[in-house]
């Protein structure tokens, strides 16, 4: 039952094979290097968002017209949250900041696409953009307060025969925002990708159980109707939160104390 | 003292009809308020239950994930199992519970409830005790 396999839309395939490293020439050896279906959607994101904003500004309207407002739009709504998050000094990394947004938004959205395929929905690309987040944070921090950085892991007002026990666990916890970070976005979109494809499933298994079975289908149709709306909605939030996120751990790197 | 009362009637009415005013006024204010909440609360992104949840969830998850994985490694490293482990298992516990603190708090401070918000009977019954 291929047609109706939940796991089945998350494969990568090789569209063209570009290197093998090391190994011995054998099938399965070495590191395989391949242009997939993943790469695919990660550069048609990439191409998407920077054709829109590229054509949208290159009128420079002074009265923008409806394909620039909805770019000038998008980066108040950034930049609003860059600064209520980091304050004026975490501008500086706006553009990073409104990438990871651009990126996972309109990734999210192609995944949402029937046939399309879901960058986000694999734990090493969410992992890879919490890692590009969290080791920004630690090398600005380290760069820009030096030792103070380490206050990050010293709350102020505690007593010098506490710490040792609330140290390890502050590092635990800046330890493990990169994990939350990166489970939060690929668990949400594999979840709400297989509830989908199972509700819509039931229908082509359904439909051929005579009339009662076609009847019935009409609520997996239902239910489908429903996640749709609400996948869209995850797709957008996760963005957002992801970048909201962001924000305040870039916010720690630039104010490290509590 | 006497003398507002005196001349009373007239101002008396005016008194009731500003109070008559200022209370509508306020009911309106009120009735606003709520429903700019309430678009605020279904527009803004970070309000949806389903986000908060698993905002919380992956909070305390990866901070147990992180300390038993350390754990793991150190017990690896200086072979000291099964004590990393079990320590530092305990360790992310703590942790999550920390960052499960601090997320609603980051919450809480985002959504203040309206001043004239109802808290309940004992909250109204403790500022009527203050008057």
């Amino acid at each position: 039952m291929a047609g109706t396999d939940p796991i089945h839309q998350f494969v990568i395939t090789d569209i063209f094979p570009i290197a093998t490293i090391g190994g011995d020439g054998t099938e399965g050896s070495g590191i395989h290097l391949a242009f997939t279906n993943s790469a695919l959607f990660m550069v048609a994101t990439v191409a998407v968002i920077s054709l829109y904003l590229i054509l949208s500004s290159s009128g420079k309207r002074l009265i923008p017209n409806r394909v620039q407002l909805l770019s000038e739009l998008l980066y108040e709504f950034v930049a609003n949250m860059v600064r209520s998050s980091a304050g004026t000094e975490g501008m500086k990394f706006f553009p990073l900041v409104f990438s990871l947004f651009t990126f996972i938004l309109i990734a999210n959205m192609f995944g949402m696409v029937p046939y399309f395929f879901t960058v986000t929905s694999h734990i090493i690309v969410t992992f890879a953009l919490s890692m590009l987040v969290f080791l920004t944070v630690i090398i600005y921090g380290f760069v820009k307060n030096g030792a103070k950085f380490l206050k990050l892991f010293v709350p102020a007002g505690v007593p010098g025969y506490i710490l040792p026990i609330v140290t390890p666990i502050e590092i635990i916890s800046f330890l493990s925002r990169p994990i939350s970070l990166s489970v939060r976005l690929f668990g949400n979109i594999l979840a709400g990708h297989i509830t989908l494809k199972v509700f819509t499933g039931f229908m082509v298994t359904m439909i051929p159980l005579g009339f009662f079975g076609a009847a019935g289908s009409i609520l997996p149709l239902l239910m489908g109707i429903a996640l749709t709306g609400l996948e869209f909605l995850v797709a957008a939030v996760q963005a957002y939160v992801f970048a909201v996120l962001t924000c305040m751990y870039l916010n720690d790197a630039i104010h490290p104390s509590h | 003292m006497n003398e507002p009362r005196d001349t009373g009637r007239p101002e008396g009415s005016a008194r009731g009809e500003t109070r008559d005013l200022a209370s509508r006024i306020a009911a309106a204010r009120r009735d606003h308020e709520a429903d700019a909440n309430r678009a605020s609360g279904r527009g803004s992104p970070e309000m949806t239950g389903l986000a908060r949840g698993m905002r919380i969830g992956t909070e305390f998850v990866a901070a147990i994930l992180v300390g038993a994985g350390l754990g793991y490694l150190i017990d690896l490293f200086a072979g000291t199992s099964p004590w990393g482990l079990l320590i530092l298992f305990g360790m992310g516990f703590a942790a999550g519970i920390l960052n499960v603190i601090r997320a609603v708090a980051e919450m809480n401070a985002a959504s203040p409830p309206p001043s004239n918000a109802d808290l309940g009977p004992d909250a109204e019954d403790e500022e009527r005790e203050e008057h």
